[in-house]
Formats: structure tokens, sequence, C-alpha cells
């Protein structure tokens, strides 16, 4: 991924979510594997899939699978995922202004596809052409949200019978912010 | 636990979470996207922002080694060598999973 905007550079999504497919096909398949032991219910790779694909949140796919077993209410659900969550209030400030007039259905996925690494790869792009920012963070959220809803269902339908191969393969998620950031910082020193 | 409130549990989580991630297009709705403080949202919001997720990612990880550091120091330099975030992405990774294991 070239982390900053070259001029005429173009920007090609399915290059940028390689990291992706890495980080959130393995984070994924454990969350699914975790969703399935708590959550205790049956075809837990439906719902897992489920969970995966509507909430896109790493930490609501634990925390839904500890709702699932204890019942929890649909009261403390709402406040439970205000509080884990609220940081997303802020995301979305740096991106209003490229986001605006376009399609309803679109301005919705892409706003429900703002998690922290989508977020992070986006934003670094912000002085894209209007136009080609929107084609690519569509395509760049669009193949992220498959690997995580993949990972997810694969997870929990294999369950505990596999162990994730690569200790220590969630450094590949510090190294895409820590990789934008040093571009990002690396820009504003020159600005 | 009936289906109907295993899909409540889903639908409500997934409400809020969406609204959450709303949030600004919502209360901005009305703005042009040229006032001053969204010019310096675009500029500082996202470094201080991944920033942060900089700091949380290594809460995950085996931050008392010296291991995460070496690897996050490596990945800086060959960002800053080479602009190819795959080439420092994946070095980074494959360094630290060498580290630990």
């Amino acid at each position: 991924m070239s982390c900053s905007s070259e001029p005429g550079a173009r920007l090609n999504a399915f290059k940028d979510s390689l990291p992706i497919l890495m980080g959130y096909g393995t984070m994924g398949f454990a969350a699914g594997i975790v969703f399935a032991a708590t959550a205790g219910v049956k075809f837990s790779a439906f719902w897992s899939g489920l969970i995966a694909a509507t909430s896109f949140s790493g930490t609501l796919q634990f925390a839904i699978g500890y709702w699932f077993r204890g019942d929890a209410s649909l009261a403390f659900v709402a406040l439970a995922t205000l509080a884990i969550s609220v940081r997303y209030v802020f995301y979305g400030f740096s991106l209003v202004g490229k986001w605006r007039d376009i399609g309803l259905l679109r301005k919705l996925f892409l706003v429900f596809g703002l998690t922290d690494e989508n977020y992070a790869i986006v934003s670094s792009h912000i002085d894209a052409p209007k136009d080609e920012f929107i084609r690519y963070s569509t395509r760049l959220i669009a193949l992220n949200l498959l690997y995580w809803t993949c990972g997810c269902t694969l997870g929990a339908l294999c369950g505990s019978a596999f162990t994730i191969p690569g200790k220590g393969v969630d450094f590949v998620m510090a190294a895409l912010f820590i990789a934008i950031l040093t571009d990002q910082v690396r820009a504003l020193c020159r600005s | 636990m009936p289906f109907v409130k295993s899909l409540g549990i889903v639908l409500v989580a997934s409400a809020v979470i969406v609204l959450l991630r709303a949030f600004p297009f919502i209360v901005m709705s009305r703005s042009k996207g040229e006032g001053r403080w969204l010019k310096l949202a675009e500029k500082w919001l996202s470094p201080a922002i991944i920033a942060l997720l900089v700091v949380y990612s290594y809460s995950t990880l085996e931050w008392r080694s010296w291991c995460p550091y070496a690897a996050g120091l490596v990945t800086v330099v060959l960002q800053l060598a080479f602009r190819n975030g795959l080439v420092s992405i994946f070095a980074g990774t494959a360094l630290y999973m060498l580290l630990i294991a």
C-alpha cells in the first residue's frame, strides 16, 4: 500500500486490502472459534457470519457470544454496545467532506464499514480526487467485509478442531497502523 | 434461547454500532464540508486516532517484552525507506512472529 496519495497514482483497493486479508482472516477465524465456544447455540456458524456481516466489529463478535450465552436483555445489549464502541463517534468527522453527495445506500454501506482498520486506510487517502476516493473506499470496505465475514463463519464452523497457525500474526494490525501513521507524520512534517 | 431473541440481540448491536459510526455524518449533514473545524479534522484527527490505535493494538501484544517495539521500529524504518506499505507491514509482522517464536 502506498499510504499517502502520490499525485497521479491510482489507488488499488485490492493491493491495500492484502494486509487486512491476513489480519481479518486470522482474527475473524479466532473470533469465530471463540464465539462458537461461548455462545452455546445451534448453527453457530450462521450466527457468527450474521454478526460479522451486520456489526463488522471484533469486540462485538466476542461480546455477543457472551450475551447469547447469558440471554442478555436488549436494553443491556444496546448500552453495552454503546459503551464498548463509543470511540467510533469521532472517526467520521474527517470524512464528512469527502463522502458528501453520494447515494444513500452507498453512504450507509461506507459508514457501516468504518472499522478501525478501514478508517485508518481510507483516511490516509483523503487527498485523492473525490470520485476515485469514493470508488476506492467502497471496494476496500467490501473486500475487507468479505474477509471478516468469511473468517468469522469458517472459525465457528471449524470450532476448536483447529488452532490458529502463526502465533504473533496479530501484529499485522499494529504494523498497518504504524505504516500509515509513519506516512501521515511525514506528510504533516512537510506541509 | 429462542431464534427471535438471538436475532434481536444481533440487530440491536448492529443498529447501535452503525448509529455511532454515522454520528458525524448526521450532526454535520447541514454543513458544506468547508468549515474550519472540518478542515482541521481532515488534517489532524486521523493521525491522532491512528496513534491511539497503535497504542491500543500494542496492548493486545506481548507489550512487556521488547519484541513488538523492535518489530515496530523496523516497520517504521522500512516504511520511511521504501514507502511500500505491503513490504513494511509484512516484514514487520514476520519479524515479530520470529522474535516471539
